[in-house]
């Protein structure tokens, strides 16, 4: 899993299972995350999440 | 996949998103978010479990929620707003999904070509009616 508090860009998140989440990125305490030219495919569960909070 | 919780608002774009699943009730969305944006992003099939899933849900609270451009492939329902939320959706194309929002009437509904989804491929092909080719 992968924590990140700035920009997500460019990646490929393919393949992650879990059972919930964790699989793939965390987005933390960060209102207004950007994401942009990332392939999402594949997961099983939640790949990405994000909340305000920290990680 | 993307799932954005209250507190939180995201700008998406220019992403594929494609044949996640996702496993319960509680937790059935491809892309449940709360939005600044989320422009040319192509998203589809999407499943909860072995049935179609959402393709976009939006979250109730923050600001009015921008979609624009965006390609929505065969889900259960292509984009799902959540009571209270405001939205602003237009010039998106839902296709193959059984039900286009629960929203709204607007949209297009035209087949999109797009190139491999099996190759990350979510590029529109040459002469497709968005490409702009």
């Amino acid at each position: 899993m992968y924590t990140a508090t700035g920009a997500i860009t460019r990646n490929r998140i393919v393949g992650n299972v879990a059972t919930w989440w964790g699989g793939g990125v965390l987005l933390s305490g960060k209102a207004s995350p950007v994401m942009d030219r990332n392939i999402v495919a594949y997961n099983t569960a939640e790949a990405m999440k994000a909340w305000p909070g920290a990680a | 996949m993307l799932n954005v919780n209250a507190g939180t608002r995201v700008t998406v774009t220019n992403h594929v998103i494609a044949h996640n699943t996702v496993l319960t009730a509680t937790r059935r969305r491809a892309l449940r978010v709360r939005l600044v944006r989320a422009d040319h992003n192509t998203i589809v099939d999407n499943m909860r479990g072995a049935a179609p899933g959402e393709g976009v849900r939006i979250g109730a609270g923050g600001g009015t929620n921008v979609l624009r451009n965006n390609i929505i492939v065969g889900h259960g329902t292509g984009l799902v707003v959540a009571g209270g939320a405001s939205v602003s959706a237009d010039y998106d194309d839902y296709y193959d999904n059984i039900v286009r929002t629960s929203a709204f009437p607007w949209g297009r509904t035209t087949a999109p070509i797009i190139r491999s989804l099996t190759s990350d491929d979510g590029r529109l092909s040459p002469g497709a009616e968005f490409s702009g080719d």
